[in-house]
């Protein structure tokens, strides 16, 4: 248990490394690539790879969800099937799960321990979805929280706040808005935003 | 000596927003951490990775960046498991 009277350190999060954390970094890659197990040629492409992995493939993801029933259900059962058909390849660990907005239930995912997150799906994590302070409020006055994201639910929705571990990474379904039938699948997918997928905000016109 | 586990209840402040591109640094760790934690290489688990970066001293938990634990963390795991010798990698202390 740690104590939470005396101030902590601001995070660094929004600084360079330090040198000496340079340095440490340099020194494994050295180690590394005389060892048999990895290469910084793997880094390299392991970078590239994680660089073609942003929310815009999820949103793609969640539009089809929206206009393809099939899909929808697919989705529900097998999310790294789903995945697979728009292109986005997925791991065979951890699992992945979809979560469905509805008029009555909202979801809101959190890694209280850490930073578990639909990283195939949506790329790294936002700064704050991995700060101290996301990560310790929202399982505990979510509704606070999402009004510091702009989102004000019903009195009479439901939220649920989903933890994610190691082995199980949740991905948001939002709610599909209101007169937007019109709409083209990539239309609708240029309004998912990747907060709307964490389950922060709600998707708007 | 303290270690910080479960945040998850405690008080808190308010969120910083502020979106912040990765630096090539965050990238580098972010892809090793990908590669070492995966079924093909399997040095070590997630879980493991967050157990070490639990061990840390308040300051090295809330005083480094991020990415700075996680390589902080695989750095200790990678002399633990004996993939690296120690005398290969300067490991920066808490006060550092």
């Amino acid at each position: 248990m740690m104590p939470h009277d005396h101030p902590h350190p601001t995070s660094r999060d929004h600084s360079e490394p330090r040198a000496a954390f340079d340095r440490l970094l340099s020194q494994v890659l050295t180690a590394l690539d005389e060892s048999a197990l990895l290469t910084t040629a793997e880094v390299t492409a392991q970078i590239e790879d994680m660089e073609g992995r942003t929310p815009t493939e999820g949103a793609k993801l969640i539009a089809r969800c929206w206009v393809d029933p099939e899909f929808r259900e697919l989705a529900r059962h097998d999310l790294p099937a789903a995945a697979a058909q728009i292109g986005i390849s997925m791991p065979p660990h951890p699992v992945f799960l979809i979560l469905e907005n509805t008029e009555d239930l909202h979801h809101v995912v959190v890694c209280t321990l850490c930073s578990c997150y639909p990283r195939p799906i949506l790329g790294p994590p936002p700064v704050w979805y991995k700060s101290r302070n996301y990560r310790s409020r929202v399982v505990k006055e979510p509704r606070e929280v999402l009004a510091e994201f702009g989102t004000v639910l019903p009195a009479g929705t439901n939220l649920r706040v989903v933890d994610s571990t190691a082995d199980c990474r949740y991905l948001v379904l939002p709610l599909r808005p209101k007169g937007t039938e019109h709409l083209a699948e990539s239309e609708l997918a240029s309004l998912v935003s990747r907060d709307s997928m964490i389950g922060v905000t709600k998707v708007s016109t | 000596m303290e270690r910080t586990h479960d945040l998850g209840g405690l008080p808190a402040g308010k969120i910083d927003q502020t979106e912040h591109e990765l630096t090539f640094f965050d990238k580098r760790v972010d892809a090793l951490y990908a590669l070492l934690t995966s079924p093909k290489k399997a040095a070590f688990t997630m879980d493991e990775v967050r157990r070490t970066v639990e061990s840390f001293s308040q300051a090295d938990y809330f005083g480094l960046s991020y990415y700075e634990r996680w390589l902080k963390a695989m750095s200790l795991l990678l002399i633990e498991k004996g993939y690296v010798e120690a005398s290969a990698l300067d490991i920066p202390q808490a006060s550092s």
